[in-house]
């Protein structure tokens, strides 16, 4: 154990080359013998492509190619194979490709991308789920039937729904028939986008053996590599994926994006290099974005309080695609009560195709859409009951034995909820109800809100780690986590340096993933990064550590069992000079004489998730959730009565994350998760007019908080140790976002004595509903 | 990254300059005038505007120069709004000027280059209206100097090759100007309202930029003032109907915020005694 | 008059250097310094002049090098994140983790270290009104003032010895 390692912050393995402008991203590799990709999107939400003219930019200088979604036969779909790489015949959302231009340079190509004519045929967008679901509507996905898709999902073909998952536990309607309060609420939240920093680039390159090289920013190389067989009909062993350091991700990157495009752009041009980079404006439009929800919460409670039942219908707002979509109206079923204990449970959540820009993962995966619902619901309830907001939610705090909605039990694992509830009152300063003047125009509240989360992956999501050695006894560090802003290869490092006792600086970490060099790895997504990588490397260490003693046993003729390795050495645990310097042993013991022995330690590592299962698709009972990771959170809110301009001016958050492997990052992540979460809440979501085309589609109209727009930020950790987990360490990447909508709104909400169910919550909006008359 | 090529011409003096102007006018050639670039850039990037040539007027060095005596200041149109409003003796006009854009932007973004671009804001028109500036303005024929107030009307209205060579502004370091911006969420946006007044010795000036499609202005004599009963309503009934409607804000929202700001204003100024 | 048409080689002087390049009079600033002079240190977060990730130093200033074309910058000295070195910004970035996936840093870093150049007394409220210029989805700005304030408190502490 190097007690100096776990616990503590050293800097993140790739901090010089961030800060020297060197570190490498995947549109930052450059090469005169590529070619280059530009998109042509539609200007229309929903329209028939009746033709496309393309002669005019395949003369122009410099073009080698014009594709269309005429050329292209396959579909491509992460769960549900419903997407053509290119529009054909009808594009369903404003900013879908509808065609692309190879050229030798990028300006050619977006030159000549212009000068692609289509001719359409407007039809009259879908714009939000309620529309969708009605009974004339009309049918986005008519070949809806003909889609391929994995299992676990449940398209409705003739229908705008790509997936329905229920939960039905216990017997809600005698829960609200004997329920003393119930309560409704309708929430709505519009689709957006992640913005992370970078945007999306792949470059494909397909060699004379029929290899598919591919660099690409992604969080997922290995769900890449397996897509690209899977459509294509590519061998696994021929498909590479490089993923270099990647610049922000948030779910937006985790699914496959341009890869497959890129791809056939490279084929058309017989395998030469193709780089298709996405200019912001398509990155927020014609690449996926984040969900949409319109919501309905029904709960019941008995006279003190206690929950009795929940009556719960999400309609996820898809979008054109479903992409990642039809799993996450999934996995908010699975928690689609909160961290609470409710033992009647009725949820029908629906993934919902609209007209709109298509989403994939975001941050939080549906439960910060859920969240919303169910915590501004719950302080409607504290309102009824005349409860302080604080109490009733740890009077029905999920716990240790308490059964989710799908019927699992919560194990030993199980964070303290009661106690991140009590440490966020307190940071609040308590007095949650209150409504305090602070002079004629101002006045200041409090929100809170619950937060939980599991990961929603498949049963046999995996990790891996291999080690090798130098010769001076260092090792190199290599596992298929993606590094997208999360230090987790640093944190990982932080296991290895503990566990075989050297210090961190002689753990070297292979940045970039390569997808034929690198152990699997599902994907660098749903928070499991730390919890499961780290955990393949701690059994890697433990894997080289026993090649270490059968070297050093052999050779000091001490048995394996008398050897402890620490101190970059392995020598007798009760005569440490009898012993060899890790370096002695690291690529093989040689004898003075020359004599070589044993030859070099490789540490393997391995992990795969244990006893998970589907969900029944009439009731939801199952096991798919790994492990929780329960918190909450809170905020304080200065609001003008006059105007309904407000300012955030502290958020707080205490999270049971098990083990803080590194105080720095574990801070890093929650506190971003906290400002992405309060900027999803005060002033994103894509703006559109009533054809559909999105209003908002560049940063200078898409707006996200800036330096200065941030309140004061308290984070406290509980350490509830996750037994299964890398030295009692569960996820925390996600979970931060979730709690914000929540607490602000209930925040807002209190400060106007009125209800806010509508996200963003601009000024506005608030002024509006200041405005309104009560009823 | 551009897709679209033009031709980059600088010329280093008014009559260079305006003389290309007007052949490609005769030419037929899509040319503008180009000084920090920072609208014209994203602008062509985007394929909004489709130059074959940008004049840039950065090389006409006198274009640069801010300088002040006793009387007035000379403000060049190729001056950055951060230079601007770091300028002792345009203290009166600093407050609105730092609101524009970001300050990263302001570095670029020029004093003429904001007046006389597409975008509906032009808020640095706002300060050298209220304090009565002159424009000079660059044509065929050499610099004439107007008033700025009769130059403007929604927007500066230029003729044939004529661009804006700079500002003369009577020199006040007394003034005060009250510049208050409300954005839809966070400041580094475009504004849904600024509010920008002055009281000189016998008239108001209300100013708003972000309010209607452009900036919009008037001058209230103070005997007019004085019969009012209720100022704040009467100031709304003239600006009410202007305010536009889009995706940072509704009318009606508009409306309200320039109530508020206008009592805002009023109120202070009462205080101050101006 | 000077004026670029089409293809012209001319000299750039970036990070100290002087780079011979063949630039068109459409191509921007942060475009010619990645792809022709290999400084890929600037990043195209937006080309829009919105998010400041493509941040450089011309004539000492910081401008967002998307909205400057590359014939503006000559004859000028251009400086990028890799001509700074071992400066107190980027330790205290390293130091105060002011920065997750990197993306933006380059331009935060420009635009901090142009900041305390010119301002090593910038107060809060200065320092809002600079770096608001930049977007950065990740930290949530925390760390980031943390890191602008350490090394404002580094630098201004080994200048006054």
């Amino acid at each position: 154990m190097n007690s100096n390692v776990l616990g503590h912050s050293p800097r993140r393995k790739e901090s010089l080359d961030k800060v020297t402008g060197k570190v490498m991203y995947g549109n930052d590799y450059n090469s005169p013998r590529m070619l280059h990709g530009a998109l042509k999107t539609s200007p229309h939400a929903f329209a028939k492509i009746k033709g496309i003219h393309k002669e005019d930019a395949e003369k122009m200088p410099g073009v080698k190619a014009v594709l269309t979604g005429q050329d292209l036969k396959e579909n491509i779909g992460l769960y549900l194979c419903d997407k053509p790489p290119i529009a054909r015949n009808v594009a369903r959302h404003y900013g879908e490709v509808v065609a692309v231009v190879i050229a030798d340079s990028l300006a050619k190509a977006r030159e000549a991308a212009d000068a692609v004519k289509v001719e359409y045929e407007k039809m009259d967008p879908i714009l939000s789920p309620k529309e969708a679901l009605k009974a004339e509507a009309a049918v986005i996905h008519e070949e809806m039937a003909t889609y391929s898709h994995i299992k676990p999902i449940h398209p409705e073909p003739g229908s705008n729904v790509a997936n329905r998952s229920k939960i039905r536990k216990g017997d809600v309607k005698k829960a609200f028939d004997e329920a003393a309060f119930v309560v409704e609420t309708n929430m709505v939240i519009p689709p957006g986008d992640h913005v992370a920093m970078e945007p999306r680039v792949s470059i494909v390159e397909i060699k004379s053996t029929g290899e598919v090289h591919i660099t690409s920013s992604t969080q997922a190389p290995f769900v890449v590599k397996n897509l690209m067989c899977h459509f294509f009909g590519l061998h696994p062993g021929k498909v590479v994926v490089t993923a270099p350091m990647v610049g922000g991700g948030f779910g937006g990157k985790a699914g496959i994006q341009l890869e497959g495009l890129a791809y056939l752009m490279s084929l058309k041009v017989g395998g030469r290099p193709v780089k298709l980079v996405n200019s912001r404006e398509q990155d927020l439009l014609a690449s996926p974005g984040h969900i949409g929800l319109e919501s309905n919460v029904k709960i019941a409670s008995d006279e003190k309080g206690k929950l009795l039942g929940m009556d719960l219908t999400y309609c996820f707002n898809s979008g054109a695609y479903a992409d990642y979509a039809v799993n996450i109206s999934r996995a908010a079923a699975i928690s689609c009560t909160g961290p609470y204990n409710v033992p009647n449970v009725k949820c029908d959540s629906m993934c919902v195709y609209t007209n709109m820009p298509f989403a994939t993962a975001y941050r939080g995966f549906g439960h910060i859409e859920m969240a919303f619902g169910i915590e501004r619901a719950l302080d409607e309830l504290a309102d009824k009951l005349q409860m302080d907001p604080v109490e009733l939610r740890k009077l029905n705090c999920i716990k240790e034995g308490d059964q989710t909605p799908v019927q699992s039990v919560m194990n030993s694992s199980t964070g303290d909820l009661e106690t991140c509830f009590t440490r966020v009152e307190e940071m609040l300063g308590g007095n949650l109800g209150d409504v305090e003047t602070i002079n004629e125009e101002w006045v200041r509240a409090k929100g809170v809100s619950g937060l939980w989360k599991a990961p929603a992956m498949p049963t046999n999501t995996d990790a891996g780690a291999i080690l090798t050695f130098n010769g001076d006894g260092s090792c190199n560090l290599n596992t298929g986590v993606v590094e997208i802003g999360q230090g987790t290869k640093t944190g990982v490092a932080q296991i290895v340096a503990d566990t075989l006792d050297i210090p961190l600086e002689k753990v070297h970490v292979v940045m970039d993933v390569d997808t034929r060099t690198s152990p699997s790895d599902w994907a660098t997504a749903a928070s499991r990064g730390l919890f499961m990588a780290g955990l393949a490397a701690h059994e890697a260490c433990v894997d080289a550590i026993e090649q270490i003693k059968e070297v050093a046993s052999a050779v000091l003729r001490v048995s394996k069992s008398d050897l402890v390795v620490k101190d970059e050495r392995v020598c007798s645990v009760d005569e440490p000079s009898i012993g060899l310097h890790l370096s002695e042993v690291a690529l093989g013991y040689v004898y003075p004489n020359g004599n070589a022995f044993y030859g070099q330690i490789i540490g393997r590592g391995r992990y795969i998730a244990k006893h998970l299962t589907d969900i029944d698709q009439e009731t939801g009972k199952g096991h798919p959730d790994l492990e929780w990771t329960l918190g909450a959170e809170g905020v304080e809110a200065e609001v003008n009565l006059k105007t309904g301009q407000y300012k955030i001016v502290k958020a707080v958050c205490c999270i049971d994350v098990g083990k803080v492997i590194n105080p720095d990052l574990a801070l890093g992540q929650i506190v971003g998760g906290m400002a992405m979460g309060m900027g999803y809440t005060t002033m994103e979501g894509f703006k559109l007019n009533d054809r559909g085309q999105v209003t908002n589609g560049s940063l200078r109209d898409y707006k996200i908080m800036r330096y200065g727009d941030h309140p004061e930020y308290k984070v406290e950790f509980l350490e509830t140790p996750q037994l299964d987990g890398p030295h009692g360490a569960r996820g925390l990447g996600e979970q931060a976002v979730i709690g914000m909508p929540g607490a602000i709104g209930n925040a807002l909400s209190r400060a106007i004595g009125k209800g806010l169910y509508e996200i963003p919550i601009t000024s506005e909006r608030l002024y509006k509903k200041l405005m309104e008359v009560s009823h | 990254m551009i897709s679209i090529d033009f031709d980059y011409y600088k010329p280093e003096n008014i009559q260079e300059a305006c003389d290309l102007m007007a052949r490609f006018k005769t030419e037929k050639t899509n040319a503008v005038y180009y000084a920090g670039g920072t609208e014209v850039v994203s602008f062509i990037r985007k394929g909004t505007l489709k130059a074959k040539a940008v004049i840039d007027l950065k090389g006409i060095e006198e274009m640069a120069e801010i300088h002040a005596n006793e009387d007035h200041v000379f403000v060049g149109a190729n001056v950055s709004l951060n230079q601007a409003a770091d300028f002792k003796p345009l203290e009166p006009m600093k407050a609105v000027l730092n609101k524009i854009g970001d300050r990263t932007i302001r570095n670029t973004l020029t004093i003429g280059g904001n007046i006389c671009g597409k975008l509906p804001y032009r808020e640095a028109i706002l300060p050298l209206l209220a304090s009565d500036a002159n424009v000079i303005i660059a044509g065929e024929e050499g610099l004439s100097e107007k008033k700025l107030s009769e130059v403007f009307d929604m927007r500066l209205k230029l003729s044939g090759s004529e661009f804006v060579y700079g500002f003369s502004i009577p020199r006040n370091d007394q003034i005060k100007m009250y510049s208050k911006r409300i954005q839809s969420d966070i400041p580094i946006d475009y504004p849904i309202l600024h509010l920008v007044g002055r009281w000189a010795e016998d008239r108001l000036f209300i100013g708003l930029s972000g309010f209607a499609g452009v900036p919009r202005y008037q001058w209230i004599e103070k005997d007019e003032f004085d019969q009012w009963q209720t100022p704040i309503d009467k100031l709304i009934g003239k600006f009410a109907s202007m305010a536009k409607e889009d995706d940072r804000a509704g009318a009606e929202y508009r409306v309200h915020l320039l109530e508020y700001l206008l009592e805002d204003m009023l109120g202070g100024m009462e205080n101050d005694q101006l | 008059m000077i004026s670029y048409k089409g293809y012209n080689a001319v000299d750039l002087h970036v990070n100290g250097e002087t780079r011979e390049v063949v630039i068109k009079p459409s191509e921007t600033l942060l475009s010619v310094l990645r792809d022709k002079i290999g400084l890929t240190g600037p990043k195209a977060g937006c080309e829009n002049g919105d998010c400041g990730a493509c941040t450089v130093l011309l004539e000492g200033q910081p401008v967002k090098s998307c909205l400057v074309l590359a014939v503006e910058a000559i004859g000028k000295k251009v400086v990028t994140v890799e001509g700074l070195h071992d400066t107190e910004v980027q330790k205290a970035f390293v130091e105060e983790s002011g920065f997750q996936c990197g993306y933006c840093t380059a331009g935060f870093i420009v635009n901090s270290y142009a900041l305390l150049e010119e301002n090593p007394d910038a107060d809060a409220s200065e320092k809002v009104e600079w770096l608001s210029s930049n977007l950065c989805r990740c930290t949530g700005y925390e760390d980031i003032e943390k890191a602008v304030d350490s090394a404002q408190r580094i630098k201004n502490n080994s200048e006054s010895r």
